[in-house]
């Protein structure tokens, strides 16, 4: 069998705050076309790692790598293949949705105005994409986001907690756009959530992080095959309590 | 960096900030020179027309640098930190230096424009209140209009220096602090305490405030090429040091909004 690199892969990350370790050498790998759950509670270190994979914050000890290269050693080249929100996403209210994109678009060569249209034409923007941003609800906020993070085509999208704070209406149309992207467009998804019910219906993969540390990671078909009434739920609550 | 400049001035300039500055700038030179006559000793200022307002008045400009520079490199690195919006270009391949350069570039503009703004508002005011006159008074001597305006536009020019070395340590407060309201008062508590020890006369001419009140009389008012080289050197050490300060912190600084 043919080795594949991962797309995202962290090795031994490790990240401490004041003296407390907020990620503790943390090991994953997500595979192209994956869609990775990346599942824990509030405060067990997921949004940390995130920010550790987007080159926001600097690991204490560690390395992650995107489809091979370093983010440490060359942050351009890494960084260009991943579109990201971390946690909520923020634009300047000031400014329409379009003209925040149009911003963004100036720092990655080949973006087109176009290309600007058709991001918001898919995240269903295009109706208010010249009202200031001011004014958008937080779910349009999530959807201009996934745009930004559309733009330059990246082959993998971080997404933390994408669905948090959205009404039932607003996390189906993020589910279903998730979805679309990933069948779509091939494009590999990497989404930390709580909300367990969520990824499981979105997810083919998850890993399981507490108090920093990865718990376990597993194929969620493989998972359900072992078990015929499989709940992410329910292995959430067996993992973390062991 | 090109493209990141350009982005930064785009935001600066749809923001509100430069135009309420602006306003400002009109109405506190209305109020002064509105009540001024020459000679009237509640003022420090002697110069008898229009012509001579921008050129004799350049202390004002300097204290409303003080006051604009940091508020908008608070709210360009403090406050793009805290709401998040710093992100949005550091999740693209753009290094932080040049996002950081670039921020600085900006407020290069932005004090170019300012200046500009300052000396065009000065000579229209000034002159609407006492009239354009028939020379431009300065240091002691009356030159005529055309060397006027040259000694004024190359005066405020001068002064670009100074402020921006000061922008480069305002910047450094930036960086450092996690609030724009921090970052902008320990700045303009900091240009307090050196205005207040420029009267000690052994530290005035280390005072960066002091270069940003009269660096370009050395110059232009009384030329003295080693007086002007030293207050050269002395910006560009503040300038050095805080430059390093600001890029070497914010090159490692963890992004946790």
């Amino acid at each position: 069998m043919a080795h594949q690199t991962p797309l995202l892969e962290t090795r031994r990350l490790t990240k401490s705050f004041r003296g407390r370790k907020v990620v503790d050498d943390l090991n994953i790998r997500v595979m192209k076309g994956d869609v990775y759950g990346f599942l824990g509670r509030n405060g067990q270190g997921k949004t940390t790692a995130i920010r550790m994979m987007t080159g926001l914050v600097f690991p204490d000890a560690g390395d992650v790598l995107v489809g091979g290269v370093s983010l440490r050693k060359d942050f351009r080249r890494a960084i260009a293949r991943i579109g990201a929100i971390v946690e909520t996403p923020a634009f300047h209210d000031y400014l329409t949705g379009y003209e925040n994109l149009a911003l963004m678009a100036n720092l990655t060569p080949g973006v087109t105005r176009s290309r600007i249209r058709e991001v918001l034409d898919i995240v269903g923007l295009n109706g208010r994409a010249r009202d200031k941003v001011r004014t958008y609800s937080l779910g349009m906020r999530q959807r201009l986001g996934i745009a930004n993070a559309l733009l330059h085509e990246p082959e993998l999208i971080i997404l933390d907690e994408p669905t948090n704070g959205l009404d039932p209406q607003g996390m189906k149309e993020i589910r279903e756009l998730i979805l679309r992207l990933a069948a779509e467009k091939r494009i590999t998804f990497f989404i930390s959530s709580h909300l367990l019910y969520e990824m499981q219906q979105i997810c083919n993969r998850v890993g399981i992080i507490e108090g920093g540390r990865l718990l376990m990671e597993g194929d969620v078909r493989e998972l359900a095959g072992a078990a015929g009434d499989f709940s992410l739920e329910h292995l959430f609550f067996e993992t973390t309590r062991s | 960096m090109g493209k990141l400049i350009g982005i930064e001035l785009y935001k600066l300039f749809r923001s509100r900030k430069p135009y309420v500055f602006a306003a400002i700038m009109v109405v506190i030179l209305l109020l002064n020179f509105s009540g001024y006559s020459p000679g009237d000793p509640m003022y420090a200022w002697t110069f008898r027309h229009g012509q001579s307002a921008p050129l004799n008045t350049l202390d004002l400009l300097t204290q409303f640098m003080m006051i604009f520079i940091p508020i908008v490199l608070g709210d360009s690195v403090t406050n793009e930190h805290r709401r998040g919006t710093l992100k949005l270009p550091l999740l693209r391949p753009v290094r932080r230096s040049v996002l950081l350069g670039a921020k600085f570039a900006s407020l290069l503009v932005f004090i170019v424009l300012m200046a500009a703004f300052y000396v065009g508002a000065a000579y229209a005011i000034g002159s609407h209140f006492l009239g354009w006159g028939d020379g431009t008074e300065y240091a002691g001597r009356v030159v005529p209009a055309s060397e006027g305006i040259r000694l004024t536009l190359a005066a405020a020019g001068l002064l670009v220096l100074p402020y921006a070395a000061y922008g480069l340590f305002a910047g450094a407060v930036a960086v450092l602090v996690g609030r724009m309201s921090v970052a902008v008062i320990v700045s303009l508590v900091a240009a307090a305490i050196a205005s207040n020890l420029n009267a000690i006369e052994a530290f005035a001419p280390w005072s960066l405030v002091d270069q940003m009140v009269s660096y370009h009389e050395a110059i232009i008012a009384d030329p003295d090429p080693d007086l002007a080289l030293r207050r050269t050197g002395v910006i560009a050490l503040y300038a050095a040091v805080f430059g390093l300060i600001a890029f070497g912190v914010f090159r490692k600084k963890d992004i946790l909004h």
